[in-house]
């Protein structure tokens, strides 16, 4: 498996190609605006595109998806039905599937948006907006926060210390970082568990 | 990206070093795989998809190398010369660096989350959207380097120079800053607090 990343102007997302060195096909998370930059990046690295993932709907992470789909046969995974025009491989909590040969586990993660979903391969962690280094993800209100905290916590944060955070905006982490260093876990229980 | 094998020894979860089937932590001879980790990166210019993570590395000139989705997370690294390297997704968190030269080096989409680093010299580097959070600096310089998009985050700072940085969307929201000089870097185009986010 390849990892590569691409920093999208378009919102300064990123946007992550995971290669299967095997079958030489390859999963798009994230896919922000299409450009010729964008473009250039799959088609240098020798893969074909043959499923997204969709953390969250929002159009810093999806405005490329028509245009990517008019030049790649993808399957489109996410947790709505439809984003757009483009129809989904709607996908839920704990679901485990195989894209592109390459074990993908669901984990949902409402709070910035309600349709945020955490994509799990292996030890690498795409958490979209869910979780940025150092920073938990935007919310619009207070329940949306404690909601999106519960869920991190039960869900991403219980991970091993060493899978690698890859998420939406920002550099890189790892568990082990986040849980000591997130600004969103500051307010910390006498057992060391977050306080929401 | 490093094959994520885990460690024999059961009940552990973490990584095998690569070629090994064994962690740091339960390798029989840390410093004999250490030393032929070493010789492995010394041997190629571009070095891909190495984990040598906890493993401890001193005196070692490794100037001009390129280096891809590697792993020297808690590793201990002491007089290494990095100067004008090449990192891409490479991960240095919780690392214990002593007298290194990351100088002239282009590192981009790296963490160094929780790395303490002594006498460490960042100077005249491209560190476009790393991840510097909860590192502690002491007698260490980031002078004339590009921090664009990168996170200094629950950050201690100690006689630690930043002197004409590019600090553009870069995070400092540090939590202890000791004779720590911003000198002639654009600190008004850092986020400073998160009540500027966006995303």
């Amino acid at each position: 498996m390849t990892v590569f990343f691409h920093y999208s102007l378009y919102g300064f997302a990123n946007v992550y190609l995971v290669g299967n060195d095997e079958t030489r096909e390859a999963v798009v998370v994230d896919p922000a605006a299409f450009t010729i930059g964008l473009l250039d990046f799959i088609e240098g690295k020798g893969y074909t595109p043959k499923a997204v993932l969709v953390t969250h709907s929002h159009a810093h992470h999806v405005d490329g998806l028509r245009t990517l789909l008019r030049i790649y046969d993808a399957e489109v995974y996410s947790s709505n039905a439809m984003i757009g025009e483009v129809k989904c491989r709607t996908v839920r909590d704990a679901e485990r599937f195989v894209a592109c040969g390459l074990e993908v586990e669901a984990l949902s993660v409402p709070g910035h948006s309600p349709d945020s979903i955490v994509y799990r391969i292996e030890k690498l962690l795409f958490t979209g907006d869910a979780l940025h280094a150092g920073l938990v993800g935007k919310t619009a209100s207070q329940y949306g926060s404690r909601l999106l905290k519960e869920q991190l916590s039960r869900k991403v944060l219980n991970q091993d210390d060493d899978c690698i955070v890859l998420p939406g905006h920002g550099p890189p982490s790892t568990i082990g970082a986040e849980k000591l260093y997130n600004l969103g876990w500051r307010a910390v229980r006498a057992d060391g568990t977050p306080r929401y | 990206m490093y094959d994520f094998i885990r460690c024999e020894v059961p009940d552990c979860r973490a990584t095998a070093l690569t070629g090994y089937s064994f962690c740091a932590d339960h390798c029989h001879d840390p410093s004999a795989v250490a030393a032929s980790m070493a010789a492995l990166i010394r041997s190629s210019s571009s070095v891909r998809s190495v984990n040598a993570s906890g493993l401890r590395f001193e005196g070692l000139d490794l100037s001009g190398k390129s280096f891809y989705a590697c792993s020297f997370s808690g590793t201990v690294l002491k007089n290494v010369a990095f100067t004008g390297c090449t990192f891409r997704m490479c991960f240095f968190d919780f690392c214990s660096a002593d007298s290194c030269d990351f100088s002239g080096i282009d590192a981009q989409f790296c963490s160094f989350a929780g790395a303490r680093f002594l006498n460490i010299s960042f100077e005249r580097s491209e560190l476009v959207h790393n991840n510097f959070d909860g590192v502690r600096t002491n007698d260490s310089t980031f002078n004339n380097s590009d921090l664009y998009n990168s996170r200094f985050i629950q950050s201690e700072f100690e006689k630690t120079d930043f002197v004409d940085c590019n600090l553009k969307r870069a995070f400092i929201i540090p939590s202890k800053e000791i004779d720590v000089s911003w000198r002639l870097s654009n600190t008004q185009e850092a986020i400073l607090g998160v009540d500027r986010l966006e995303e």
